[in-house]
Parts: structure tokens; sequence; C-alpha cells
């Protein structure tokens, strides 16, 4: 996959099943693409034909065919997934770097932990149509003790079980990294920090395993006839369901930028609002709060900074603090991206408010904390105030939400290029 | 907590949107402005990149009152230098910061064009007032040899103080 690596380096990382697509013929002629729709038609030809040739019962076929469909849906969510994870780039912050390198060290280089669950769940399953061969002599008729179709059986489990327990595995290590990487995220000190495009990146992976595992849910037919398989199947999915909103629950802690652009957006009170339009920049100073993740301003439906907004929305902000005094105290962070209207009375307007009207009412309480006496001013004064500047949503007042794209963060004028 | 004014309700009720803002023309820079040029520390200057996207930057700064021109000063490598140099419309703010109350806002925002202009060509006695106006911060070892100067000639001069506008355009132009 990655031309420039050497073939150890590609040996070591790959899993069982990426190495069976890379090297055994027909697969390893394929594109990846293709590679799971052959094995696909392959597994349910050799199905169809035992299905025939033995005289099965109907639901034998259908049900199978499930299985066989649930081993290559895993495998196609297998094929996206890992070259994503092998691109992640590091953190910058020491501790959270060890977290990702464990987390990527554990999960593709160590055949003990990829074969671990997967080990542990074929010797149940095998251990269980031993134990109760009427389950599989229902579903095989005639063809039940036949050597060749034993072998089918036996792949077919080890198939589905292996993957059931990569599944599990990885979203036990997923869990693991989640929490790990949010209390090292905690320990940040100055500039150090992991992109937010990785945090996402990982987040999106999360989601992405856990639709993975829940595709398990297409062996319910086959588990259902017996108790012991449909309660191992519940343990399961609640399993990769629970470890997975851990997981997401904890990525969700981590903040987005390094404590000293955090503390300068949490703290700072004024920030300077630069739109464009016609080629000709325009500057105002604005007042502003930070949730964590967006920053947001108020606008005044008549100012000029909405006309250029509206026609334009890749604005800048910077946050400075400020001291004439002492040079060692002035820092700027300027965060780009696109800025997003929020309260407009059109149709799109009132589409949004539905999306983000809860958390709007979040950030009015953030403005109420952090600028108390200004909102005082807009009561006491609202009579005495032109209209245009009366603080009442939809109305005179708007909210820009900024998604910071590029940042920079400046310290004794001298900047640094920070990735979102 | 007291009780809010019947107006302000009245207006929640009927819905009726907001005039336009009164924005005052004045034939000559408003003395206030030039009151806050003079005594500013920072300027927030901003450019714009290939596809109008806006920069902004925290700047030092010199007005000068005879030709109505600001000057700035900046390393020749930085970005605002290299906006410039594809595009010549800026915009300098500079203003006065009032954590109380937004009545006590004031500020003025410079729309023009900037020239750059080596610092031996400079005039000479704006960098030294410059330098003198700022001598905390640049030290000894300000290092002249890899600064440019920017002059922003003003098409237009806004003024705001609490509610009111004032807009200012240049004749010349």
């Amino acid at each position: 996959m990655n031309a420039g690596s050497t073939f150890e380096d590609r040996f070591q990382r790959k899993w069982i099943y990426e190495e069976i697509v890379d090297h055994i013929p027909p697969f390893k002629w394929l594109p990846s693409t293709y590679a799971v729709v052959a094995q696909l038609l392959l597994v349910e030809t050799v199905g169809v034909l035992a299905f025939i040739y033995f005289q099965m019962a109907a639901e034998a076929a259908i049900f199978g065919s499930l299985a066989i469909l649930y081993t290559v849906v895993w495998s196609a969510g297998c094929l996206y997934v890992i070259p994503w994870l092998r691109r992640l780039r590091d953190p910058t912050n020491k501790l959270e770097r060890e977290v990702l390198h464990d987390y990527k060290a554990r999960l593709l280089l160590k055949r003990r932990y990829e074969l671990v669950g997967g080990l542990a769940c074929f010797g149940a399953v095998v251990a269980y149509l031993i134990y109760d061969s009427d389950y599989l002599l229902y579903f095989l008729g005639t063809g039940f003790g036949n050597p060749l179709l034993t072998i089918l059986i036996l792949v077919l489990a080890w198939d589905v079980s292996y993957r059931m327990g990569l599944s599990l595995v990885t979203a036990l290590l997923t869990a693991w990294r989640s929490i790990s990487l949010s209390s090292a995220a905690r320990k940040r000190m100055g500039l150090a920090y992991t992109a937010y495009s990785e945090v996402r990146t990982l987040k999106y992976l999360d989601m992405i395993n856990l639709y993975w595992g829940i595709s398990a849910v297409l062996l319910l037919p086959l588990a259902l006839s017996s108790s012991v398989l449909l309660l191992g199947l519940v343990i399961f999915l609640v399993g990769i369901i629970g470890l997975s909103t851990l997981s997401l629950m904890s990525m969700e802690t981590v903040p987005w930028f390094p404590p000293d652009v955090e503390s300068i957006l949490h703290y700072e009170r004024f920030a300077y609002v630069s739109a464009c339009s016609n080629s000709q920049p325009h500057v105002t100073p604005v007042i502003f709060v930070y949730d964590g993740k967006y920053l947001y301003f108020a606008i005044s439906v008549a100012s000029a900074k909405y006309r250029i907004i509206k026609m334009n929305s890749k604005i800048a902000v910077l946050v400075d603090m400020r001291d004439s005094k002492n040079p060692m105290k002035n820092r700027a962070v300027l965060l780009r991206g696109k800025g997003m209207i929020l309260g407009e009375i059109n149709l799109l307007g009132i589409f949004k408010m539905f999306l983000y009207g809860l958390w709007l009412l979040r950030v009015r309480n953030l403005f109420g904390r952090k600028y108390p006496q200004y909102m005082k001013y807009y009561v006491e004064q609202a009579r005495e105030l032109p209209p245009a500047w009366r603080n009442k949503p939809f109305l005179s007042r708007l909210i820009v939400r900024l998604e910071p794209e590029r940042i920079t963060y400046w310290r004794e004028a001298r900047p640094t290029a920070l990735r979102a | 907590m007291k009780r809010v004014p019947q107006l302000y309700e009245r207006d929640i009720m009927t819905l009726t949107l907001p005039q336009k803002s009164h924005t005052k023309k004045s034939s000559t820079i408003p003395d206030a402005a030039l009151k806050l040029l003079r005594e500013g520390f920072f300027a927030y200057l901003g450019t714009a990149e290939p596809g109008c996207e806006p920069h902004v930057t925290a700047m030092f700064y010199l007005w000068d009152k005879s030709t109505k021109t600001i000057y700035l000063v900046t390393s020749k490598g930085s970005k605002k230098v290299l906006n410039i140099r594809r595009n010549r419309n800026v915009s300098v703010t500079i203003d006065q910061r009032d954590p109380v109350s937004p009545a006590g806002n004031s500020g003025v925002m410079i729309q023009g064009k900037a020239f750059l202009i080596e610092m031996e060509l400079a005039p000479e006695e704006l960098m030294l007032k410059y330098m003198e106006k700022y001598i905390d911060f640049l030290g000894t070892g300000y290092p002249l040899g890899s600064r440019i100067a920017i002059r922003v000639t003003p098409k237009s001069i806004s003024y705001w103080r609490g509610t009111e506008f004032f807009k200012w355009k240049n004749p010349k132009k």
C-alpha cells in the first residue's frame, strides 16, 4: 500500500487478514475492493454447492450467507480503516505521543493481541458445537459428519470468530487509548498538544469501529435457535457498544488547543474580527466567547460585518493578550476559518436554529458569565439605545460561529503555526 | 433584578426590524479620532490573502498628522508584507477597550492603500519618533536591516464611540 516502505516494514505491520489479501491468489492480483467481492463470491459459491449437494435445510443457506456477509462487511471495514490509522501524525505532547504509539503497536504489530480474542471465540464455538451436536444436525441434515463439510464449517467458524474476537480486542484497546489520551491531554504544558484533525480522525475511526462491531447483528438469525450462542452474541454486542461509547466520550474531553492558546481564548475579553469583500479587508473589535471548540461572537444586523460575512464567510479572528509596559506579556492567537451566521430569520436560518438552538442557549449563558456588566448594560439601557444596538436575538443580534481551520500563535512577535 | 423597560418588550412582540445604524458623514476627521490615533499603542492590521481570505495581526504604529498617513514597521519576510505585495488594500484598527460598559468603547478604523517603503527611504524623523514611542519594546538590538515600513494612506476613516458612528471619506482619492 505504501510504496516507500520496505518489505520488512510492510510485513510487520499487517494483520493476518491483510496478509492473505496481499499474498494469496487470486486476491493478491486484485485491488482491495475487488478482493473483498472475490472473497464473497468464492465462499458463497462453495457454500451453495455444499447446500445443493447435501440437500440442507433452507435456513442453512440463508443464515450461512448472512454469516459470510458479516465476514465481508468486516473485511471491507478493515481494509478501509487500517490505512487511515497508519497515516496518523504524531502529537507534539510527549505523553500523548506515547499513548498513540502504544495503541498503534498493540493493534498492528502484536499478533498476540490480534489472535487472543479470535482463538477464545473459536474455542468457545467449537466446544459448543461438539457439546450440542443437535444444533449442527438441524442445519446440515444428511451432510452431518462428512469430513469435507466439517472442514468448511470449521473454516467459517474460524472466519467469524477471528473477526468477532478482533473487533472486541480493537474496541478494548480503543477505549483504553481514549481514556489514556484524555488523561495525558490534561497534563499538557505550553504549546504541546494533539492536533485536532488527528483527534477528529480517531473519533471518526471509532465510529466506524462501532458500526463494524454492530454488523455482527447479521449473525443473529444463526444464533436465535440456540440460547447459548444468543447469549454470547448479546454479550459481544453490548461489550462493543459500551466500549465504543466510553471511547467516544473520553475523546470528547480532549481539548482542541494547547494550554497557552486555550488560556488566551478563555480569559481575554476582546477579539478583532477581520472580514473581506472586494479584496478590501475590514477589521473591528468584538466581544466573544469560546466554548472549547468554536469561537462565537455577536454582531448587529445593521453592521458592515454582517453584510460582508454573508457574502464571504472566510474570516480571521485575532485574540490577544496585550500589555503596553511589558513586552514579554504580549501574546496573540489568530484563528482563521469559515464563519457561520446563526439566528437569521429566513428558511435556512430557522433550520440552523433547529440544529444549534440549544447550543446557542449555552453560548448566551457563556456571554452572560464572561461579560456580566455588558449584559446588564444592554438590559438597562434598552430604551435609550438605537434599535440596531439592542441585544435582541434574531432581530438585531446574530451569533457568528467560527470553526478554526488554521491557527497561528504569537509570543513576543514570533509566530508559530499550529495545525488545527 | 431590574424590570425590563416596556419598549424592549413591545419590540419583541411586534417583531419590528431595526433600522440601519446611523452613520454620520463628517467632512473632517473627528478630533476624538485624531486623539485616539495619537495616543493609541497597538494597531490591528488587516490584510487579504488571495481569494479574499483575511489575515489580522497586532502591530506598533505611528500616526503622521501632517500627511494624514499611518506608518507601521514589520519584518520583511512576514505574511502581511507578502499579502500587501499582492493586494494593497488594507484596514488598520486602533481602539480603546472598556471592559465595564460597551458605551465606553471607542475606536478608529482606517481603510486604505498600503505602500511598502524600505527603511533607508522612510522619513527619518518619523522613524525616530517611532523608535521613541516603543523604546521599551524595541530595546537596543532592534534589527533595522530586516525591517520594512508600511505607509497606509486612508481612503476612509470610521470612528465610533459607544453607539455613535462617524465616517470620513478622503476627497483626494
